[in-house]
C-alpha cells in the first residue's frame, strides 16, 4: 500500500483547488458575458434624446393620432404611387382617412387643422410634409408626417416619419432635415411595433 | 380630386365583385399558394387579399378558444403543408409556435407577423400606471388596415407574380373597413356623450374604442385567462361607482357571469361585443362581426 505524506497531498489539493475555482470564473464570466450579449439583442433599440416613444410617451389623444396617421402615411404613399401627385387633405377628408376625415374622432382630438406644407417633385425629389396643428386640447402636440424622398418609380416603404412638437401651435419647419427639425423643438415619435414586441417576447425576428 | 375618388369607388366595385365570385368557386388548385392563419379575422384579411389566387388554411379549428389552446395532430398535420403563416405574434396565439415547432417547420415556414408595422397601444384602464402592450390589434378598424397591408406586402413578397394583385386587394378591402368605421362616424355624435363612461370586461376592445373616441375608464379582467378574485371584482365595483362608469361591454364568447355581477352591483348597463375568434372561419366574417360591434357601440351610446 502507498502512503501518500500529508505535505504532498496538500499541495495536490491547492492545485486542485485553484483549477477548479480557475474554471468556475472562466464559466461565470462566460454566461455574464454571454446574459450580457444577448440582453443587448432583446427588444428595441434605445431611444436618442431627440426621440419619444409612442408607447411611453405620448398622452391618450396624441397616441389616436399618431396611431391613425402611421396608415393614413402608407395610404398617402400608395395615393402617391398611383397617381403621381401629393393628395391635398381635402381629398383626404374625402377619402374618410383619419386623422384627415373631419368625424367625431377628429373633433374629439382637438379638430386639428391638417396642411400639406412640401411636396417633392416627381423628378427632383425632396421631401413631402403634412402639418397638423392648432389642436384644441390640453397638452395637445403638433404634428409633421413626412415623407422622405424616394427614387422615381419606387414605391414608399419605410421612409414614412412622424414628427411631434409640443407647441401645438407649431409653425411648418423651413428644412426638414432631422437636425433642423431638432433644433426647431420637434422631437421624432418612435412608434413601438409588433415588430418590437415581437422582439422583446422571442428575441429579434429573420 | 373627384376623379381620383370615383376611380378608387370604381375600382372598388369591379375587384369586390370579382372577388365575390371567386369565393363561390370550387375549392382552389393544390398548386396554389396555401397560406396558413391562426386567427379568424386573418382568414378574412388573407381571403379579400389573396381572391382565388391562394389556398387559406385555417390551422386550429373555428370552434376552439385561442387562449390557452393545446394543439392536436390535425393542426400539426396542416401546418406541414402550409406556404406561409400569419401569425399575431405578440400574445393571442401563443399555441402557434409549439405547432410549428412539432411540424418541423421552424426553419422552413415564412411567418407573416401581421403587428409588424402596427403601433401598438397599452391595455386601458391598467391599474398602477403601467403601460402594458395590448395584443388585440385585430378589434380594429384602422389598426386591422394597417395588418391588411402588412400581409398584402409580405404576400407579395413570397409570392411576387401576384404582388400588384394583392396591394390592390387589400386597398380595396382597406375601403371597405374604413366605411365601415365613417358609417358609425356619421351616425353617432360622440362629442356630445360627455356622461358616456365605459368599462370593459376584457382589455379587448382598446383600438377599437381609440379609433371611435371612446376612453375605457375600467378593465374588469385586464390579463387573458385571469379572472378576478373576489376583492378586486369588489373593488372594481367600487372604481365603476367612482368613476360614474355608465355602460359595461361584455365578451361574447367568454363565460361565467361576471357581467351580471357587476351590473347588480353598479346598476352599469351590460352590451356584448365580439372578440371575432369563434365560429366558421369566413371572408366575411370580420364585417360581419365588426359591423355587428359598431352597431352595438351605437346602441349603447343611443342608450338604447
Amino acid at each position: 500500500m502507498t502512503v501518500i505524506a500529508i505535505a504532498s497531498a496538500r499541495k495536490y489539493q491547492r492545485l486542485e483547488t485553484l483549477v477548479v475555482a480557475v474554471l468556475a470564473a472562466c464559466v461565470v464570466a462566460f454566461a455574464v458575458t454571454w446574459a450580457f450579449t444577448r440582453s443587448q439583442q432583446i427588444g428595441p433599440p434605445p431611444l436618442l434624446d431627440w426621440q419619444v416613444s409612442s408607447l411611453a410617451d405620448l398622452g391618450e389623444d396624441d397616441q389616436a393620432i399618431h396611431s391613425a396617421l402611421i396608415v393614413a402615411g402608407e395610404e398617402i404613399g400608395y395615393l402617391n404611387y398611383d397617381f403621381g401627385d401629393w393628395p391635398k387633405t381635402d381629398e383626404l377628408d374625402a377619402l374618410l382617412m383619419p386623422p384627415f376625415y373631419k368625424d367625431e374622432f377628429w373633433k374629439l382630438h382637438g379638430a386639428v387643422k391638417w396642411d400639406l406644407i412640401r411636396a417633392a417633385d416627381y423628378n427632383h425629389g425632396g421631401d413631402t410634409g403634412y402639418l397638423g396643428a392648432g389642436g384644441a386640447l390640453p397638452g395637445q402636440s403638433a404634428f409633421l408626417l413626412l415623407f422622405r424622398h424616394r427614387h422615381v418609380g419606387a414605391a414608399y416603404a419605410n421612409q414614412i416619419d412622424i414628427w411631434i412638437h409640443r407647441n401645438v401651435n407649431a409653425n411648418a419647419p423651413a428644412d426638414t432635415k432631422a437636425e433642423s427639425l431638432v433644433s426647431a423643438g420637434w422631437r421624432q415619435v418612435v412608434a413601438y411595433s409588433g415588430a418590437d414586441e415581437l422582439a422583446r417576447l422571442k428575441g429579434k425576428q429573420e | 380630386m373627384s376623379i381620383r375618388i370615383t376611380a378608387l369607388s370604381l375600382r372598388a366595385a369591379v375587384l369586390g365583385l370579382a372577388l365575390a365570385l371567386t369565393w363561390f368557386s370550387p375549392a382552389v388548385a393544390q398548386s396554389k399558394l396555401r397560406v396558413g392563419v391562426t386567427l379568424h379575422p386573418y382568414y378574412s384579411f388573407v381571403a379579400n387579399i389573396v381572391g382565388d389566387k391562394a389556398e387559406i388554411v385555417s390551422v386550429i379549428p373555428g370552434e376552439v378558444n385561442p387562449h390557452g389552446y393545446e394543439p392536436g395532430a390535425e393542426d400539426i398535420k396542416r401546418a406541414m403543408t402550409l406556404d406561409a403563416l400569419v401569425v399575431n405574434g405578440i400574445g393571442h396565439d401563443e399555441f402557434i409556435f409549439k405547432i410549428i415547432e412539432a411540424s418541423g417547420r421552424k426553419d422552413n415556414l415564412p411567418l407573416i407577423y401581421a403587428n409588424a408595422s402596427v403601433a401598438l397601444i397599452p391595455i386601458g384602464g391598467d391599474r398602477g400606471g403601467a403601460r402594458i402592450v395590448n395584443p388585440h390589434t385585430f378589434i380594429s378598424t384602422t389598426a386591422a388596415i394597417q395588418q391588411v397591408y402588412e400581409i398584402a406586402r409580405r404576400l407579395g413578397e413570397i409570392d411576387p407574380k401576384n404582388a400588384t394583385l394583392y396591394r390592390n386587394n387589400g386597398r380595396d378591402y382597406a375601403t371597405r373597413i374604413r366605411r365601415l368605421r365613417a358609417d358609425f362616424m356619421q351616425r353617432i355624435a360622440v362629442h356630445a356623450k360627455d356622461d358616456f363612461r365605459v368599462a370593459t370586461m376584457h382589455a379587448g376592445y382598446d383600438y377599437l374604442f381609440q379609433e371611435f373616441g371612446l376612453r375605457v375608464s375600467a378593465v374588469i379582467e385586464p390579463r387573458h385567462g385571469v379572472s378576478p378574485t373576489a376583492r378586486q371584482l369588489a373593488q372594481t365595483s367600487e372604481d365603476i361607482r367612482a368613476a360614474k362608469v355608465t355602460v359595461l361591454f361584455a365578451e361574447q364568447y367568454f363565460g361565467g357571469n361576471l357581467a351580471e355581477t357587476v351590473q347588480r352591483e353598479t346598476g352599469v348597463r351590460v352590451y356584448t361585443l365580439s372578440h371575432i375568434t369563434d365560429g366558421p372561419f369566413t371572408a366575411s366574417k370580420f364585417e360581419d362581426e365588426m359591423r355587428e360591434n359598431i352597431q352595438t357601440l351605437a346602441r349603447a351610446l343611443e342608450g338604447q
